[in-house]
């Protein structure tokens, strides 16, 4: 296992895709708030909302960052199957779940990484546009961020399910992007059919999940109810693709 | 342990066509099997079977001397199909991606792109290499590991003269020097027939027969085609002076085993005996039409 995920690495950090995916997720985090900050100059009117301390809060789920993990996720996961590199390490006698769960723990790893470069960028671009605002970073601001990390790890663990059941990197990219609007689309229908029984499922959409804990403050009921969310989404995810892919033939 | 594959009424049915059916091969330790068959005949997938790409739908697989199979095949280095690497690498990235699964050591990686001649090549990347680039580098990730058992699936394809003979001579040191043992397919059943000690012949999924080089040469062994006018008289008479088992018998032609350095005599013979020769000619089957007869073509 240690050398599958040596193996993994090794191909996370030379992959050209994943600097460029972090390159262009900066790149529209600091077009957001260039936008932000023009907007608000032009009114003339102070949004005492804008600071470093909210913007990296929000980053999260305003962020280009899913979109970015929709693309990244397929182009990692997808690459051995696509070349057919899949062969040379199933042949050397390593089983597929040892392949599957090395995969998956470089891919958790690269959503980590790229969400904390998005949170550090979030910070530095909020506070260099408009101050770090006047309440500090405590504790309970620290619970929400490591919260809003619980559910980015379910949401690229939704999409490395969807690869790696795949195989396929241009319908794994497709998907991975359609997805979330399909999903909103049809819950936000469900919703409109059900709402004399006064029942909401696109709550329980992982994008609305995100965004009920993007903020500065976010209830003790919110946050457990991201995490139960995160978790189902994540175990679901896996479980599901692990099913689909545990006897497949290369 | 004498055998390093062994396998057991092996059955790989797709749906309801059956792949390989009840394949009992044996493979002994330090032998170049050649295994021969047509496009679809069951080669690839039984290669894929042995190497844990493919689950069999009956029978059993042991390797060497019965080794749990998922450690075993960590002793075994393979090329399938088609040369599997990343394109946008380098040679000597895509080894040493694979040498984090094997273990090998720098010194080792060059070691295996100058044995399979791409020292050279520099930065160029993987996915602009030729065919035959491509292939020798497949051959180079399936040397990693110091594997004792290689399976090679068309290793040739794609390569050109010198290529092939450079392969050869890899595939042969190994053997000599190191004590691998090798299955290999391929239609080039000339180049085959160089390096192999053993050949499997597998038709419609069946393994058909199992023959080492010595006992096919003895097969494909010379013979003399005498073309008469009177067969029958000349069977007769050259029953007189040969085994009658060492001559077989086609239209006008008779097919000699033996007596093939005495064409003059027994042209002499017939003559005398007022049968007209129009044909004697010492001929050789090859391993091709050998195997063209075992197809069934």
């Amino acid at each position: 296992m240690f050398r599958l995920l040596n193996f993994e690495f090794r191909k996370l950090i030379r992959q050209k895709s994943f600097y460029i995916c972090i390159g262009v997720m900066l790149a529209l985090l600091l077009f957001s708030a260039y936008t932000a900050e023009l907007m608000t100059s032009e009114s003339g009117i102070e949004n005492p909302e804008l600071n470093g301390t909210n913007y990296l809060m929000e980053a999260v789920s305003s962020s280009a960052l899913f979109s970015v993990l929709a693309v990244f996720i397929p182009l990692f996961v997808c690459e051995d199957y696509a070349s057919g590199t899949i062969r040379n390490v199933i042949t050397r006698g390593f089983s597929r779940f040892e392949i599957f769960a090395a995969k998956l723990i470089a891919v958790i790893f690269a959503s980590v990484f790229m969400t904390a470069v998005c949170l550090a960028a979030a910070y530095l671009m909020g506070t260099a546009f408009w101050g770090s605002g006047d309440s500090a970073i405590g504790a309970e601001q620290i619970k929400i961020l490591l919260c809003q990390l619980a559910v980015v790890i379910a949401y690229a663990a939704l999409f490395f399910a969807i690869s790696s059941t795949l195989q396929k990197v241009g319908g794994s990219i497709a998907i991975c992007l359609i997805l979330p609007m399909a999903a909103m689309i049809l819950l936000s229908m469900a919703d409109a059919a059900l709402a004399e029984h006064e029942i909401v499922l696109s709550k329980y959409w992982i994008e609305n999940i995100s965004r009920s804990v993007s903020s500065f403050t976010v209830a003790a009921e919110d946050i457990k109810t991201a995490l139960i969310g995160a978790g189902c989404y994540f175990a679901s995810s896996i479980a599901a693709s692990w099913l689909l892919i545990m006897k497949k033939e290369y | 342990m004498k055998y390093v594959l062994r396998t057991d009424n092996l059955t790989k049915r797709f749906g309801a066509k059956c792949a390989l059916n009840k394949v009992n091969m044996q493979i002994e330790k330090g032998e170049i099997y050649g295994f021969i068959g047509k496009n679809g005949a069951g080669k690839t997938t039984l290669m894929r079977l042995v190497l844990g790409a493919a689950m069999p739908s009956e029978g059993e697989i042991e390797l060497f001397g019965g080794e749990e199979l998922s450690r075993a095949r960590h002793r075994i280095g393979a090329l399938l199909e088609y040369p599997c690497i990343y394109k946008n690498c380098t040679a000597y990235e895509n080894l040493k991606r694979f040498s984090l699964l094997t273990g090998n050591s720098r010194d080792d990686l060059t070691e295996i792109l100058d044995m399979v001649g791409l020292k050279g090549v520099g930065k160029k990347k993987a996915g602009k290499f030729s065919l035959g680039m491509k292939q020798r580098l497949a051959i180079g990730i399936a040397l990693l590991g110091d594997p004792e058992f290689l399976v090679l699936d068309e290793p040739i394809n794609g390569l050109d003269p010198a290529g092939i003979k450079e392969i050869r001579d890899v595939i042969l040191r190994l053997n000599r020097e190191r004590g691998v043992t090798f299955l290999i397919s391929s239609h080039l059943l000339d180049e085959l027939s160089k390096i192999v000690t053993t050949y499997g012949i597998v038709k419609d999924g069946v393994l058909i027969e199992q023959i080492s080089a010595a006992e096919l040469e003895k097969s494909c062994r010379h013979h003399l085609k005498i073309t008469v006018s009177d067969p029958g008289k000349a069977l007769a008479l050259l029953s007189c002076i040969t085994d009658r088992s060492a001559i077989k018998v086609e239209g006008n032609s008779l097919y000699l085993y033996d007596l093939i350095d005495k064409s003059d005599r027994i042209n002499r013979l017939l003559v005398r005996h007022n049968i007209m020769v129009s044909e004697l000619e010492v001929q050789t089957s090859s391993l091709e039409e050998y195997f063209l007869e075992r197809m069934g073509n």
